[in-house]
């Protein structure tokens, strides 16, 4: 899965669109949380994940006319509204996007003494 | 412990299936009647130590089936979340706890054709439940400021709300309710009717998946489980307790050819439309405990308001779907934000299936009556919001902007579309309901699935019908009884 992560350009779109995942550790803590949370799915649904991901800088390139590595911010988010119109990748990009999010500002020790911090008012 | 053709073979006097709300008053009850109980459970074990040293997104990953993405396929996909942890549901739920309304009982019993249900019958064990979980009333603390704005938007709109009643003692208002609770406060089975049980004998095994149960057509035997090892184990039992929950259960029971073809065909759903409102004063919604207001106004029409644990990763990932640059709007102004659960009773239900592998494959069917009920929830909520002070609200909804008064509510809920709600369910019931045969049910009046001996359901699945309310309450009174008629037939 962690390749399957890996080419799917993901990780360069949501630095790109996410100053959180530019913090040092941050994108580590995100990657741990997708990879930890897909790693519990049954079979089925792991394989198809895996394949949406492969095949993501494809669809992106045939929908946005663009590679996803290379696009923009801007050209990112344009040509992740065309992606989602094909089936299943909307799900796809939005559940990883939603782990990484929750991994990189809730999955971090640093984070968690700040949120103690907050809590032992 | 001796070893035959399937594997290890273990005898014992009662095995529960689930250590969650349900599994849970079956290890104690049994335990306390003097049975030799063995609690088999799939997930691990995390105690009050554990859950604090790990981060809110590492006990996502370990406490929640599937790390909370359970998925319930439909227009729209709906994202279910339950527990798979000693302790089931309850170490990750808000700690509420009703009790099921006199007037739901009697509408079960009429419809189910099953009495010894009513609210005089589950008193006594409702009164057991609250006094062993400390269950009261809890009033604002210093935090929960976004449950004393919802209250004031509802008196000024003359509508009713409630303090949330709630099984905690001396809560720390620590905000990690539904990520596993950090004190010790919430009194989850772990911490209440689990250690109880095991003091009076019973063994809780985690990591140890039941398969199917072993039977002869007629009788169950035992079950056959995998452990943490991966191997194989037979528990021989002169009864079997099922509480694997609203999907687990059904999934064993098909797995068993057990009522095979009635288990899992109705589970039925509360969902939540999540609605995120900013406010110009401060509200530093990640302080204090879940909520402790409530907007009971339209309860008898199944829709209830209330606010919900906010951190910044949650409330990010919420907004997963939206463009980035609303996220990072959203997030710069985290203090002054407040996110709100609208939770509907839906009409239509869903489905579950086991698929070979051990998975399960859910799909709903919800109908245009539910479209129209979130639509009307969906406004009440804005009024209550906008009265409440609210300046911008942000619907469930990725693609609708963000709404500033009630007319753009208004107009957000001519356009939306079933398709378009991001919806979540955290109270799935009535999947292996209590009825007549021939009004559809699996489980007799003794909880036993129709011409079965030596088995009982005592979960969510178990109830007749969609409660309206948090289930936690109505689920472990039928559990309750369920028990106390096997000890006293
Ligand atoms: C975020 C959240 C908040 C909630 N808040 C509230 C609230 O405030 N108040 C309230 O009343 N309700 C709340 N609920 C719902 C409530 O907790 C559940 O309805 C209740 O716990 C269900 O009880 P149960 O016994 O049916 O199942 P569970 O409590 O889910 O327990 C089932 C157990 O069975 C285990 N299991 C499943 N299959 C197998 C198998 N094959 N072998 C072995 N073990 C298995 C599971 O791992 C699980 O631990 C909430 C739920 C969530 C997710």
């Amino acid at each position: 899965m962690r390749a399957a992560l890996h080419a799917s350009g993901l990780r360069a779109y949501w630095q790109r669109q996410y100053p959180w995942l530019r913090e040092p550790g941050a994108l580590a803590a995100a990657e741990a949380h997708v990879l930890g949370t897909l790693a519990t799915l049954p079979a089925p649904y792991r394989a198809g994940f895996a394949t949406a991901l492969r095949l993501l800088p494809l669809a992106f390139r045939v929908a946005a006319r663009r590679s996803l590595r290379a696009a923009s911010a801007e050209e990112g988010r344009r040509g992740m509204r065309s992606v989602a119109a094909l089936p299943g990748f909307a799900e796809v990009v939005r559940a990883s996007t939603a782990l990484a999010l929750l991994g990189a500002l809730d999955g971090r020790a640093d984070e968690e003494e700040r949120g103690g911090a907050h809590a032992h008012r | 412990m001796r070893t035959g053709r399937r594997g290890r073979i273990v005898e014992t006097d009662v095995v529960v299936v689930g250590s969650g709300a349900g599994g849970s008053v079956a290890a104690l009850e049994l335990a306390a009647a003097g049975r030799q109980v063995t609690v088999l459970e799939e997930g691990p074990r995390a105690g009050t130590a554990d859950l604090a040293a790990a981060s809110q997104a590492g006990n996502m990953r370990r406490l929640y089936r599937n790390g909370g993405l359970t998925p319930i396929f439909g227009t729209p996909t709906i994202a279910y979340g339950e527990g798979r942890c000693v302790g089931g549901t309850t170490l990750v739920n808000g700690g509420l706890l009703w009790e099921p309304p006199p007037h739901l009982l009697a509408r079960w019993a009429a419809q189910s054709g099953i009495d010894g249900y009513r609210a005089q019958d589950l008193e006594v064990h409702l009164k057991t439940v609250t006094t062993r979980l400390g269950v009261l009333t809890q009033r604002h603390g210093a935090g929960n400021r976004d449950s004393q704005l919802l209250a004031a938007g509802a008196e000024r709109l003359s509508w009713g709300w409630q303090h949330a009643d709630r099984a905690v003692r001396d809560c720390l208002h620590r905000n990690r309710c539904t990520t596993g609770c950090t004190s010790g406060a919430k009194q989850s089975m772990t911490v209440s009717y689990l250690p109880r049980a095991e003091a009076l004998g019973a063994e809780i095994r985690p990591g140890t998946r039941v398969v199917r149960v072993l039977h002869d057509g007629r009788t169950a035997r035992g079950v056959l489980t995998v452990g943490p090892d991966g191997a194989r184990t037979v528990y021989r039992t002169r009864a079997v307790f099922l509480a694997a929950g609203p999907l687990g259960t059904p999934a064993l029971l098909q797995r068993s050819r057990i009522q095979h073809r009635a288990a899992g065909r109705r589970l039925s759903l509360h969902v939540n439309l999540r609605t995120i409102a900013r406010f110009p004063e401060p509200v530093h919604a990640d302080r204090g405990t879940i909520f402790t207001a409530q907007l009971k106004e339209f309860g008898d029409q199944g829709v209830l308001i209330m606010p919900a644990n906010v951190s910044r990763g949650s409330l990010a990932a919420a907004l997963a779907g939206r463009p980035a640059p609303d996220t990072r709007r959203l997030l710069a102004d985290f203090d002054h934000l407040g996110v709100f659960t609208t939770q509907v009773r839906l009409h239509g239900t869903a489905a579950v299936r086991a698929v070979p592998g051990g998975g399960l494959l859910l799909r709903h069917a919800m109908t245009a009556v539910d479209h129209g009920a979130l639509c009307d929830a969906f406004r009440k909520g804005a009024a209550l919001l906008f009265a409440a002070g609210a300046t911008e609200l942000t619907p469930p909804v990725a693609a609708a902007p963000a709404l500033h008064s009630p007319a753009d509510a208004e107009e957000f809920c001519r356009r939306v579309r079933p398709r378009d709600w991001e919806l979540v369910s955290v109270h799935g019931m009535a999947s292996a309901a209590m009825g007549t045969a021939d009004r559809g049910g699996v489980c007799d009046a003794d909880g036993r699935p129709h011409g079965f001996r030596g088995l009982r359901v005592c979960d969510a699945s178990v109830l007749p019908g969609v409660t309206g309310i948090s289930p936690q309450g109505t689920i472990m009174a039928f559990a309750h009884e369920i028990v106390s008629r096997f000890n006293n037939p």
